[in-house]
């Protein structure tokens, strides 16, 4: 694994999505790519791997926003932690499988981010459930085609890569 | 021994994950960047500011540029026409932000307390809250619960500072209250963020006239908020039966998708 590497893409993505993506794109048409890297990067290397980096990149996000409390370093923990499970169960070397795993995590992630973020109170509007399915989570499984295979190379060793296939 | 070590890590982080909430928790109620956070945006600030010239430029270049055509006997006249094409973008960038500035000056001329002008670097990277990074701090002179404006009206308050940076509440943030009234009139209410586009004005009492396209403006109520500060319109009324107050939906005036210079109010 190169976690330098993979660092500077963490940090990278952050930029985009804090800095980029609020001004190119309307609201309901942003892309979360920190949850695809983590569930990426679990995918690929396990569940401690999972979620260890989805501590990293929850706590990344905390200090970003300022307003989540430290409740995304618990989600993209779990996260992390849960997508790290899949790869004893399915074959990791399937394209689509990232995809899958991306848009379910994607939706969980969020809905249990809604419950949690508000400290407790009542949300002030109600779920965007249909928005979360689609357009947000379908557009993080498209994305996971192409993160997944821009964090592959550093993620798993050639010849982990060899054997695999 | 694999599950054992794989649970006692998830066990560790979560409890870490907690600490952090409890740290959160406490530093955001002393309004303060904690020191960590502060020298991550500190560091970060610098990036995001880079990354958004180059999208903002980007953008613009690219929906100028789109229209090609493909034959090879045109191609120095192409070539011409891209580079003056990319001079007349750079021209037109020089005078949005021109017109920005200028529009900004007259509009801080206009304010009677001292204004410090602040770049917009980063938003919430979540879906749900509604803040925004300026590349101003404490250093600056900016201190928490200023508030924010640009000339197209309020835009919200300084919540959190650090030497460098501060993070501004936007008037959309589900944490957000304003006290306002219509502009003309005496109509009272306090205008939330909702997560989305728009506001809602609540406690407007049931008889109160309000209709929509109306002008709401801050109060003045609560001393945050300068009386006369132009908030929103009222895109819809919504008034329910056997209930004390009715509820408006208001459109902010500020396009909060586009801003990139605000002016900070010294309190």
């Amino acid at each position: 694994m190169k976690p330098a590497q993979l660092a500077i893409i963490l940090l990278l993505f952050l930029v985009l999505q804090t800095s980029v993506f609020p001004v190119i794109l309307p609201a309901g048409y942003r892309p979360e790519l920190i949850t695809v890297m983590v569930v990426c990067v679990a995918l690929l290397k396990g569940s401690q791997t999972g979620t260890a980096f989805g501590f990293l990149a929850g706590v990344l996000e905390d200090f970003a926003s300022g307003r989540s409390a430290g409740v995304l370093a618990f989600v993209k923990t779990s996260v992390g932690f849960l997508a790290g499970v899949v790869p004893s169960r399915v074959s990791p070397d399937s394209v689509f499988i990232p995809a899958l795993a991306v848009y379910a995590f994607s939706f969980l992630e969020q809905v249990v981010f809604y419950f949690l973020a508000f400290s407790g109170n009542v949300p002030p509007y109600p779920l965007p459930w249909k928005e979360l399915l689609y357009p947000f989570a379908a557009l993080n499984a498209a994305l996971a085609l192409v993160v997944n295979l821009v964090i592959r190379p550093l993620v798993v060793r050639p010849k982990e890569f060899f054997h695999r296939n | 021994m694999f599950v054992r070590v794989h649970w006692e890590t998830y066990v560790l982080l979560f409890f870490l994950s907690a600490f952090l909430v409890f740290v959160q928790v406490h530093v955001t109620a002393n309004q303060l960047m904690n020191p960590v956070e502060g020298a991550l945006e500190t560091v970060m600030a610098p990036i995001q500011k880079i990354f958004g010239w180059i999208t903002r430029g980007a953008s613009g270049l690219f929906s100028d540029l789109f229209p090609r055509e493909d034959s090879e006997s045109i191609e120095s006249l192409k070539a011409r026409l891209s580079l003056y094409a990319t001079e007349i973008e750079k021209l037109k960038d020089q005078g949005y932000e021109n017109e920005r500035l200028r529009s900004l000056l007259t509009f801080r001329s206009r304010i009677a307390k001292k204004t410090i002008p602040a770049e917009v670097v980063g938003r919430d990277p979540t879906r749900w809250f509604h803040t925004v990074l300026i590349d101003k701090g404490s250093s600056h002179g900016i201190t928490k619960d200023m508030i924010v404006l640009t000339p197209g009206g309020l835009v919200g308050r300084i919540f959190q500072v650090s030497p460098f940076v501060s993070r501004v509440l936007l008037i959309l943030d589900p944490d957000s209250a304003v006290p306002a009234q219509i502009a003309e009139g005496r109509t009272l209410g306090i205008v939330f963020g909702q997560g989305g586009d728009q506001c809602i004005m609540k406690y407007i009492a049931h008889d109160a006239p309000i209709k929509e396209k109306d002008t709401i403006v801050s109060s003045g109520m609560g001393e945050l908020f300068p009386k006369g500060t132009p908030i929103g319109r009222v895109s819809a009324v919504i008034k329910k039966e056997d209930v004390l107050f009715k509820m408006a939906r208001i459109r902010p005036l500020v396009d909060f998708a586009a801003i990139e210079s605000v002016l900070v109010v010294e309190r």
